[in-house]
């Protein structure tokens, strides 16, 4: 099931150059990274599956309810925390999550009860009375989550929520996070530009830049190393280079390294991009023609933080020459 | 421990979906306007003007009236006398009401833009209207409870001072009294809170608003007292600036009542409409402010 669809999905502000531009897009169940640069359109994505926004075209759902028609009861099933320091002034931790519980619909005695849960499930119980404002960082951003969580919502939209965290803190707080979707069923759109926490975290990232949607991936494709294939190999390296054009194989510039151990001259290194079906075969038939024997070949597992690179590069590539 | 390993707990009771979604703003914003000194400082004040007033009522009832009046006292009943106590003691709260919506609202919204705390409404199920509607009505309330309470004992001291055999009927006789007196309150109170919620969206800023409001609200004031030099085209605008004296207006419309010394007075129709116009202008600032707030990500 999507937990959340967006369907040729436009909205602009004014005569701007729309914010989103028909998107259309399936976030599924588990962890879902929300990708993309400043002003990709993620904030107005947010803001129409909350039903904040109604005025765009196209359609947008959250767990299958309609973001337009039924915006209430899909803000009593998502729990949102900012980015931003957000706080509701003059209150301690347990006041204002109470507070926000009541908001979502759970009586007074209710919330009061979740608000203790949640804050000691984040690791605020020694903080419940002391104001929001005195609390650091990691501290604001546990809060933040345990506000998040007092509805006990089904998705969970987290914005940049690990930013100003310590290593440590950080640690638990994607630990925290993962097991609240594996053990507890939530989904959860994780907000980032923090990718190597996305990459440890989600199981599928989406990628949105000026509005549109640049692609999706999962993140266990990444661990499979895609298209890039490192090979060492031994035997006459230029003959093994000619093989894998003819091949339509193509080496990755910058990447040959000649002779890497001294003591065995005529071995070479390089990172491929073998596409087709049968990368290895390929491989293999491209040294056999040169007269070179590979000695080692694995996929590459890529890096999150290249494929986005890659994938708002290419954007800004074909922006530039349209 | 890791946090996670200290468990999870599923919430099993489910969720409400209240017609009045704005209760929760409205009573967060009632216990935090009630809680600090400034409001425990003003409720002592209110004491003793109450007090005041109900010596007044049982020891010099002729102060009241006017002084052609005086002469004749014997003439006027115990319900004249009330009603006028009544009138007499909403003009003397006149300056010091607008004080509890001023403190109690002057944040209600500044601090919500300052913190940012907007968005932590409106991602729940919460419309810009629930939050206008909790914004305001929480200073509202405290205000009525400030000015209403001690209007309410003051009926309450007039009816017990009566002799005994003549409490009931009296107290039956003043029900329509104590009627005014609620709407009163409640226009009043509503009145100033829309000024000051509308205020502080506007200005964003606490001590800010409390300027503006402080302006608004005295000013208008001063205004009423120069429209006896203004040309008579703007005289009746003038008249009907100052929202106190408008509140007032009905409350003498209603109890059948004239001060003496109350300086220019508006007519009742244009009373309504300040009263009235603030209100709306109140929820159009607030909606339109909540509407354009942007959830960032």
């Amino acid at each position: 099931m999507a937990v959340v669809a967006v369907s040729h999905l436009t909205k602009a502000y004014g005569r701007r150059a729309p914010a989103l531009a028909d998107v259309s897009l399936e976030l599924g169940e588990g962890v879902t990274g929300l990708l993309g640069p400043n002003g990709a359109g993620k904030s107005t994505l947010l803001q129409c599956v909350l039903g904040l926004l109604r005025d765009f075209r196209g359609t947008a759902s959250v767990l299958g309810l309609d973001a337009r028609r039924d915006r209430l009861e899909i803000r009593r099933r998502v729990g949102y925390m900012p980015e931003a320091d957000s706080l509701l002034p003059g209150m301690t931790g347990v006041t204002s999550v109470r507070y926000l519980g009541q908001l979502s619909g759970l009586s007074r005695r209710q919330a009061l009860r979740r608000a203790h849960e949640c804050l000691h499930y984040v690791g605020l119980s020694d903080a419940l009375y002391r104001p929001g404002e005195d609390y650091s960082t990691g501290m604001r951003q546990r809060l933040k989550l345990a506000q998040a969580l007092v509805h006990d919502p089904d998705v969970l939209f987290l914005d940049e929520p690990v930013s100003g965290m310590d290593p440590a803190a950080r640690d638990e707080f994607l630990a925290l996070v993962s097991a609240l979707a594996r053990d507890h069923g939530k989904h959860v759109v994780w907000s980032s530009h923090m990718l190597p926490d996305v990459q440890r975290v989600a199981t599928a990232v989406v990628v949105l830049h000026a509005g549109r949607l640049l692609g999706s991936l999962r993140i266990e494709d990444l661990a499979r190393g895609g298209d890039r294939w490192r090979v060492e190999a031994e035997g006459p390296e230029a003959a093994f280079v000619d093989a894998l054009a003819r091949h339509g194989l193509a080496l990755e510039a910058g990447t040959l390294e000649s002779g890497r151990d001294g003591a065995e001259q005529g071995r070479f290194a390089a990172t491929v991009r073998v596409a087709g079906p049968e990368p290895l075969g390929a491989l293999l038939r491209a040294a056999a023609e040169a007269g070179a024997r590979v000695r080692s070949a694995e996929p590459l597992a890529e890096r999150l933080e290249d494929v986005f690179h890659r994938l708002v590069g290419a954007a800004h590539a074909g922006t530039g020459a349209s | 421990m890791t946090v996670h390993a200290r468990g999870y707990r599923r919430h099993e009771g489910g969720t409400e979906r209240p017609r009045l979604r704005f209760l929760p703003i409205v009573a967060e914003g009632y216990r935090a306007g009630t809680r600090g000194k400034a409001f425990r400082r003003l409720g002592l004040l209110f004491v003793v003007i109450v007090v005041f007033h109900g010596v007044m009522l049982y020891l010099d009832p002729a102060a009241l009236f006017p002084r052609r009046m005086r002469g004749g006292l014997g003439q006027v009943t115990s319900d004249d006398l009330m009603r006028r106590v009544l009138a007499f003691f909403a003009r003397s709260l006149a300056g010091l009401v607008p004080l509890v919506a001023m403190f109690v609202g002057a944040g209600s919204v500044a601090d919500d833009l300052r913190s940012r705390a907007l968005p932590l409404y409106l991602v729940r199920p919460v419309t810009p209207t629930d939050y206008w509607l909790g914004k305001v009505l929480a200073p509202a309330a405290v205000t009525a409870t400030a000015y209403g309470v001690p209007f309410v004992a003051l009926v309450a001291f007039g009816v017990l001072i009566r002799p005994s055999e003549e409490i009931l009927p009296f107290a039956w006789r003043h029900l329509p009294s104590l009627g005014a007196v609620v709407l009163h309150v409640g226009v009043t109170a509503l009145a100033y809170a829309s000024v000051v919620v509308t205020l502080s969206t506007l200005v964003g800023r606490r001590i800010g608003t409390m300027v503006a409001f402080a302006g608004v609200v005295y000013g208008g004031e001063m205004l009423r007292l120069f429209s006896q030099t203004a040309p008579p085209d703007l005289a009746e605008p003038l008249r009907a600036l100052s929202l106190g004296t408008d509140a007032r207006v009905l409350l003498h419309e209603m109890l059948d009542v004239t001060l003496e010394h109350s300086g220019p007075q508006p007519a009742v129709t244009s009373a309504v409409a300040v009263l009235a116009a603030c209100v709306l202008l109140g929820a159009l600032v607030v909606v339109r402010r909540a509407r354009s707030v942007e959830v960032t990500s």
